[in-house]
């Protein structure tokens, strides 16, 4: 009786202990099969940890100038190649030149364009005007001016003249003031 | 250059006072020349707040006691002419009683 029961009991051990095992067998050897699996189970991680630091956490630690190195290099190429392909050196570029016939169209093309774009300049502010030549005539044969129109304006400038010379600044306060800051 | 009345000399200009015609008591005057042609570049920096913008002036004169000069411009060229004052019109001012 006594055998029996132990012997059941040994049995349903070495059950469970079989099933543990090939259960961790199991999950050991699909780990890597199954990576996307998105079940939440007793297996899964609780912290995400990125696996460049996971991988290789010794070799950063020991070597960091050889890596930033190679990042400036990076960085100068790619700074060396954008220059390359966004800049024109015309110095580099091959003679060019233009046929007779392509050289002529374009001065003629481009003429027209700027004649039709141009405004004409602003007249320069004149004082007199352009005569027709009758007037012309008419103006230069007239008789001179009047003697008292004459005497006006002379008398006319010189009061002007003496005025403006009166003109003077009067100083009544003080221009520079000190603040008076309490 | 047509006859003018009491004309005692002339010149024709260009506008830069270049001289292109000269006779009388202004035959190769380049001194003459060049002070109208001052003269006329100073009249134009005149601000234009002076005056009426529509009413346009004809002609420049420098009277003295004696003679005086007559400016206009005409076809882009200045005209200058000297003309003489007859004495007769300078005694009227004094004989006006």
């Amino acid at each position: 009786m006594q055998s029996n029961r132990e012997e059941s009991l040994l049995h349903s051990c070495f059950g469970s202990l079989t099933s543990a095992f090939m259960g961790c067998c199991y999950s050991i050897c699909h780990k890597e099969t199954d990576p996307q699996e998105n079940v939440v189970n007793e297996r899964t991680h609780l912290l995400e940890v990125p696996e460049q630091q996971q991988e290789t956490p010794s070799p950063t630690a020991c070597a960091s100038t050889p890596p930033r190195k190679s990042d400036e290099q990076t960085a100068l190429n790619r700074i060396l190649h954008e220059t390359a392909t966004n800049v024109i050196d015309v110095g580099a570029l091959g003679p060019y030149s233009l046929e007779a016939g392509a050289y002529s169209e374009r001065v003629r093309a481009y003429t027209a364009r700027a004649a039709s774009a141009a405004l004409p300049p602003p007249a320069p502010p004149r004082l007199l005007a352009d005569l027709p030549p009758a007037v012309r005539r008419q103006m230069l044969a007239a008789p001179p001016i009047n003697s008292t129109d004459k005497e006006l304006i002379t008398n006319a400038v010189k009061k002007a003249a003496s005025a403006i010379s009166e003109l003077r600044v009067e100083h009544h306060e003080d221009l520079v003031v000190p603040f008076r800051v309490p | 250059m047509e006859k003018i009345p009491d004309q005692l000399g002339y010149l024709i200009l260009t506008e830069d006072g270049a001289v292109l015609e000269s006779g009388g008591d202004l035959e190769n005057d380049e001194r003459v020349a060049t002070i109208i042609t001052d003269l006329i570049s100073l009249s134009n920096s005149i601000d234009p707040v002076a005056y009426d913008p529509d009413e346009k002036f004809k002609k420049i004169t420098i009277t003295y006691d004696d003679h005086w000069f007559i400016i206009c411009i005409s076809n882009k060229k200045i005209y200058v002419v000297k003309r003489n004052i007859p004495t007769s019109s300078i005694d009227n001012v004094a004989v006006n009683v």
